[in-house]
Formats: structure tokens, sequence, C-alpha cells
């Protein structure tokens, strides 16, 4: 499988698996305007634009046949500009963490 | 046309057993920062390290780095420049010096690069953005689907593995 190839709908599931145990989806702010677009959806629609290769406009009209509501091109980029570095440095250290745990089941199958 | 550039540390863990490689650690700095300070960086942020050896060009021949290293229980495998060093005087540089020597473990160095091979080839080289800051965040992902890439293979590899023996 190439980088290219990786399904839209897999990122998802990994992403929305790591803001569940980070709980970074719970933090409410009382003061501003409310956000129309969940994290889960910034972060996977990130991370497949950038396996594509796409652009904002070719990511939106990637979007529209996976999602009903796709935010616009301006919500985004600013969205995309406000991610935290080191929560995606995160997200790699629990994907490593994931590959680990997989990679011992294998091992105890393989010789059971 | 304005062209800038990041810089990209990356530690990459080899699995000999499996033959697979995971990045186990990334952090992007600014254009030609020294790379020895960002794989300190990756470093001191306490990321779970326990191989054998740690593999690394001529650049990474620091003695802190060393040091930081074999403060984990990792012998250094790491190159020194010598084209402009008398002599290597430091015992930290000289036993890296003599685990590079060694062919054996020198020579898992192509598995890194094929993995910036990898991430070249099927992510990108560059990005179109005028802000530093977007840059950093659109490499650090790449690494990002690269780990990603290798969990799906290993969550396709179990399936087949149960449906194998559901059939035997």
């Amino acid at each position: 499988m190439k980088i290219e190839r990786i399904p839209f709908g897999e990122i998802r599931k990994i992403v929305k698996k790591f803001l569940k145990e980070k709980k970074i989806e719970e933090r409410k702010k009382k003061r501003g305007r409310p956000k129309k677009y969940s994290d889960e959806l910034i972060f996977s629609s990130l991370l497949f634009m950038i396996s594509r290769g796409l652009s904002f406009r070719d990511l939106r009209s990637e979007l529209k046949e996976r999602i009903k509501k796709v935010p616009y091109i301006s919500n985004l980029h600013y969205r995309f500009k406000k991610i935290d570095e080191k929560t995606l440095e995160e997200l790699l250290e629990y994907v490593r963490r994931e590959i680990e745990k997989r990679l011992d089941i294998t091992r105890n199958t393989v010789k059971g | 046309m304005i062209k800038s550039h990041i810089r990209v540390g990356v530690i990459i863990g080899i699995r000999k057993d499996i033959k697979k490689n995971i990045v186990m650690g990334v952090k992007a700095g600014k254009a030609y920062e020294s790379e020895v300070k960002i794989a300190k960086n990756i470093l001191r942020e306490g990321i779970e390290l326990n191989g054998e050896y740690f593999v690394g060009d001529k650049a990474y021949d620091s003695i802190e780095l060393i040091k930081e290293i074999e403060k984990r229980g990792i012998k250094p495998a790491i190159k020194v420049k010598e084209t402009f060093r008398v002599d290597v005087r430091d015992e930290k540089r000289k036993r890296s010096k003599r685990y590079s020597e060694d062919k054996k473990i020198y020579k898992e160095r192509n598995r890194i690069e094929s993995v910036f091979g990898n991430v070249k080839r099927g992510g990108r080289d560059y990005f179109n953005t005028k802000i530093e800051n977007l840059a950093r965040i659109y490499a650090i992902s790449l690494f990002v689907l690269f780990n990603i890439r290798i969990l799906l293979i290993w969550l396709l590899k179990i399936a087949f593995l149960k449906i194998s023996s559901l059939l035997i």
C-alpha cells in the first residue's frame, strides 16, 4: 500500500481513536464563537490532502463525495494554521504504539 | 518566486525481526537549523528508545548527543569527521567510531535512507505555502502518514492470519 492510497475512512478512524484517548475534543471554551467543524474532521482532511497531494479546492471537491457538510477553503486554511505541532507529534507516537501492539499479536499467532 | 526552507529531524526505528521501519519521533525546525539540536530535542522529549545501536552519519558526531544516547543504554555507531581533525581524542567519539567501522552495523543505514525515499516519492518534496508554520505541519503529517501506512499493512496481515487459521 502506498501513502497515496490510504483511504479517508481509515485515516478518520485512527484520528477519532487518538482524540478520544487524549480527550482533546472535550475541551470547550466559554468565550468566543463555537467551532463549526470538529477537530477530527480537520485533522483527517489535512492528512488526506497531503496523502493525495491535493490543493484546497481539490480537497473540497473530494470531501463532497464523502461527507455531507464540507468546510469552505478559508475555514480549512484557518483551522490548519491553528493545529499544534505537538498534537501531530503525539498522533505519530500513538500510531507507533498501535503498530507495536499489533506486532506482538502477530508474533503470538505465528508462534501458536 | 520566493522559496523558503524548513528542516525536519527524524528518528527511525529499524525492526530486524520483521524487517520494517517505524518512525519513532519527528521534529521540524527552521531552515538550516543544526541537525544535532533537533535530534537532542527529540530525545529530551522522552521517546521510548530501546534498541541496540544508534546509527547516524557524520553530521551527528557531537559528544553531547553521544552522551544522551549512551544514557539510554544504546551503543552509538556514528561516523566521525576526520578531515578537519588531526586526531580523534575523545573516548566517546573513539567508541562510536569503532562501532561504525563494523560493516554489519553500519550497513543498516540504507534502511533510513529508504524511509526518506518512500516519504518523498509517495508524499511530497515541497509544499506551496506562504506560511512557514503550515509547511512544518505538512512535513510532520507526511511522517504520520508513513506510520499509518505500516499500521494498515499489519492490520491486513492480522486479518489474513485470522482467516487462514479459520480455514485450517
